[in-house]
């Protein structure tokens, strides 16, 4: 039976300086759990009034106080079951930020009540007695549109070495592809920066979308080969993150790569074909709004898998993973899914559907890993945490490294989930 | 006792926030507390800086691996040496290491001062953990006497590195930061909401015009740089000092833009850090290198300081670090001489947290104020001492990040542990320069009302060591 004895929050900030709320719980038995709640770029939208997001998650923590101090609790899911009472009049986002706060601080706390390590409590609490291995990373190269500052407008370029293992060497292998181009930047004196999610944020030369597009992915694909893992060929596999619902406007047109250039939702699917044919594309994220089932089913149809599809807005909750929708793979937020009794249930629902489960970070983060945790628990295939560059986004590789020591070396990175699709 | 006593010491090799390699250890005692720790790197190293050690082989990590060197050194000559031996007792555990390196001047460049700095750092974490009580609390207790009269804890001030250039950025700065100071904050908290607001309103206008913040002029910024303030990109064809001027103008039109003043007496001030030796070249300051154009200028010493004096007359300049170069002690003396009593001038690459060096420095009339950052020296019990005689003379200690940076957050704890007054930990953006701001937040939840907080401390006459 565990006892909360102690719950406080705290204003803290973002990696992109905004206001988030943090809380620090501490159990009668003397464990203390911390946690912190990302912000994605959605969130300024989740306005009550004019009160920002930060102060309405701390004004519902303050009243849940009572609540948890007063909680006594034997398993991790009758804590959350609790926490969901107690927190239904909340409005949607708003509540599921604060029960994930809650969630993941008592888990903290909990897991060092028990001595055992986060990422162990969480798999005992989905029921895993073994791990089935590690995520593999999806490690952003390049960063555009709303987390850049830059006119490139597809929001991420990442590489996932899905065929480079075991973990420690996948981290590696994305940590020298990020270092050769900054050298081929440099060489051409090419100005750059750092984007919100760590990486390199710039400008790409070319006439229309599809050039620019393919000028990013050759300097991507030239910093693979000149990092030394271009052979043999699929070791490094690309996955492009559109966001296409911020790039709609409203007659239904496209500016994806550049605010200029529109293009019809005919020419969106042409562009995503011309593309997975020519570059090593795994996975497509957001390809097309998800608003526009449609379109995303004609592409789902003309990719015949061969890239999967990736969904990521309208995944607030289990509802989103029914069967059949056409995409392949989730995006799981955890921040926006509730406690993590309701992540573990989003994963397993989606898992039964027949989708590919992608753990994910947000762009305005914290040095708090447990999504890292979250992800090597339930042992799903992929993670994105944002690039090289930005202790929010290494912190949380550097968890997973400590993880990967208890791992057999020699284990396959990537799990069987992935089988059946021709590029992996 | 022997719960204290240290049972294991681990080593492993993580990222740092720029996605290069760089040690961590975790310390374990038998009392069953623990510590982790992990080390920074710098872009702009003095050199006369305590030497890091890499492994060299080109097939990892382009020659900056440090599994086969410091990570080997850490679970094997370091862990044997130290295990069985009391984790409070900082000072033997550091002399333990440095006689271990045994390499000349204290360089400690035969096991690696990022071998040596992780270890000792993650020591003092056990031993606070072992005594249930945080790490600035450990310190103070423990480790570092503050004078009598200043026996409270002190908040830091933040300076904010907001404009990256030189060696931090990929731009045609030659300055390598412009440092905003919330020097008219009334607690620790108003000055990182303030911060929070300049930079998300600099961010907007960037991304919004990205071309045309001030008026008549475009620039435009693809992003932030090591340290997380922003690169910008400056117009071409203007002069090197021009350039200069020109970033001090936007970085003052951007925070009156986002309604906070800025002045000597306002919201926000500004600190610079030059970082002179990188572009003194035989006698002279030559800046515009970085410049494509090649609108290169020659500036002997006293033409530098008369740059300097023009800036801070026009400018609310209330810091300068590393104004001239490390090995230009007359441009150092003139320097101080001159702009000594208006201004904090800031002792970097010139003394390296070194404490022959800064009293030499002390003696000699350069600078009155020293940067401390702990891996230029390689212990914790050495940059203590250096604070030490820093306070002891009357110099003000700034504690300070490196641009490789981790998650790690002891630099917190340590500039709270000795009130140092001031911070220097990048933009309030990456978690790696964050997570320090937010450990400093969590400290003043912690010490309530009881905490001392003096946002003008730069500019308080006292302490500031009066030029002859």
């Amino acid at each position: 039976m565990t006892l909360l004895s102690f719950a406080k929050p705290l204003i803290i900030y973002t990696s992109t300086s905004r206001p988030t709320v943090e809380l620090t719980v501490k159990t009668v038995a003397g464990g203390s759990g911390r946690a912190s709640l990302p912000l994605g770029y959605d969130d300024p939208s989740r306005h009550n009034g004019k009160q920002p997001i930060h102060q309405l998650v701390l004004k519902a923590i303050e009243s849940l106080i009572p609540v948890l101090l007063g909680a006594k609790f034997a398993h991790h899911s009758a804590f959350d079951q609790l926490i969901t009472e107690a927190t239904e009049g909340l409005e949607d986002g708003l509540r599921a930020n604060v029960q994930y706060l809650v969630s993941a601080a008592c888990a903290q706390a909990c897991s060092a009540d028990l001595g055992i390590p986060l990422h162990k409590y969480l798999a005992e609490m989905a029921g895993f007695d073994a791990y089935r291995g590690l995520p593999v990373p999806m490690i952003t190269l390049i960063c555009g549109g709303k987390v850049a500052t830059t006119p490139f407008g597809v929001q991420a370029i990442m590489v996932v070495p899905t065929g480079v293992s075991p973990f420690p060497e996948a981290v590696r292998a994305g940590s020298e592809i990020s270092h050769a181009l900054a050298q081929i930047f440099k060489r051409e004196g090419k100005a750059y920066a750092i984007g919100d999610e760590g990486g390199f944020s710039t400008s790409f030369d070319g006439n229309g979308t599809r050039e620019v597009l393919c000028c990013a992915l050759n300097t991507a694909i030239q910093a693979i080969d000149e990092a030394g893992y271009s052979k043999p060929a699929g070791r490094i596999q690309i996955a492009i993150d559109f966001a296409a619902e911020h790039c709609k406007d409203a007659d239904g047109r496209y500016s994806l790569v550049n605010q200029k250039d529109t293009l019809s939702v005919q020419e969106v699917l042409d562009l995503h074909q011309f593309i997975v044919d020519r570059y090593p594309v795994l996975l497509l994220e957001d390809p097309v709004a998800t608003s526009n089932l449609d379109a995303l089913g004609e592409l789902h149809k003309r990719l015949e898998r061969k890239s999967l599809i990736a969904a990521d807005d309208l995944l607030d909750s289990v509802s989103g993973v029914a069967v059949g929708e056409p995409w392949d793979a989730v995006v799981a937020m955890p921040d926006r899914l509730g406690t993590l009794s309701d992540t573990l249930q989003f994963v397993s629902a989606a898992q039964a559907a027949g989708y590919v489960p992608i753990a994910s970070h947000r762009s305005g983060e914290t040095k708090d890993v447990l999504l890292s945790d979250l992800a090597a628990a339930l042992s799903l295939p992929f993670i994105k945490a944002g690039g090289m560059s930005g202790s929010e986004r290494t912190g949380k590789w550097n968890e997973l490294l400590r993880i990967s020591e208890l791992y057999d070396a020699n284990r396959p990175v990537l799990q069987g989930c992935l089988e059946g699709n021709g590029k992996v | 006792m022997e719960k204290f006593e240290i049972k294991k010491i681990k080593g492993r090799e993580i990222l740092d926030s720029r996605g290069r390699p760089t040690a961590e250890a975790e310390v374990f005692l038998a009392g069953g507390g623990w510590g982790r720790a992990q080390v920074p790197s710098g872009a702009s190293t003095g050199s006369r800086e305590a030497l890091e050690l890499r492994d060299g082989d080109p097939s990892r990590y382009w020659g900056r691996g440090v599994r086969d060197t410091v990570i080997w050194n850490i679970n094997g000559e370091i862990q044997r040496s130290l295990l069985g031996k009391d984790a409070r007792n900082q000072r033997a555990l550091d002399k333990t290491l440095i006689d271990l390196d045994g390499s000349e001047g204290k360089s400690k460049s035969r096991l690696g001062a990022n071998s040596i700095l992780a270890v000792s750092l993650a020591a003092a974490h056990a031993a606070a953990n072992e005594m249930r009580v945080e790490l600035y609390q450990y310190i103070r207790q423990c480790l570092y006497d503050v004078s009598s009269d200043h026996d409270k804890f002190w908040l830091p001030t933040p300076m904010m590195n907001f404009f990256n250039g030189g060696a931090h950025a990929d731009n045609a700065l030659d300055f390598q930061e412009f440092i905003l100071v919330p020097h008219g904050a009334k607690s620790f908290e108003q000055a990182m909401e303030w911060a929070s607001e300049v930079y998300l309103s600099m961010r907007r206008r960037f991304k919004a015009s990205s071309l045309r913040v001030v008026d008549d002029v475009s620039f435009k910024s693809f992003g932030v740089g090591d340290e997380g303030g922003f690169s910008i990109q400056t117009p071409p064809g203007m002069g090197p000092r021009d350039t200069l001027r020109f970033a001090l103008r936007i970085l003052t039109e951007v925070v009156e833009k986002a309604n906070h003043s800025i002045a000597r007496d306002g919201d926000f001030g500004i600190a610079l850090d030059p970082a002179a030796s990188e572009f003194f070249v035989d006698g002279y300051y030559v800046l515009g290198k970085r410049q494509k154009e090649g609108n290169t200028e020659y500036l002997q010493p006293k033409e530098m300081l008369a740059f300097y004096e023009e800036l801070v007359d026009t400018y609310p300049i209330i810091s300068i670090e590393d104004g001239m170069a490390e090995n230009d002690e007359e441009g150092w003396k003139l320097l101080t001489e001159r702009l000594g009593r208006k201004c904090q001038l800031v002792g970097d690459d010139v003394f390296v947290t070194n404490p022959d060096l800064l009293k030499a420095g002390i003696s000699n009339g350069i600078a009155n104020s020293i940067l401390i950052k702990v891996n230029q020296i390689g212990t914790l019990t050495e940059a203590l001492d250096v604070v030490k005689i820093a306070q002891e003379n009357e110099y003000r200690a700034i504690v300070s990040h490196r641009s490789g940076e981790t998650e790690d957050t002891t630099i917190s704890d340590i500039a709270v542990a000795v009130n140092a007054g001031q911070i220097k930990t990048g933009c309030l953006s990456r978690a790696d320069r964050v997570a320090k701001y937010n450990r400093l937040l969590r400290i003043a939840q912690e010490l309530g009302p009881s905490a001392y907080f003096d946002g003008r401390i730069a500019t308080r006459d006292t302490g500031l060591r009066q030029a002859a």
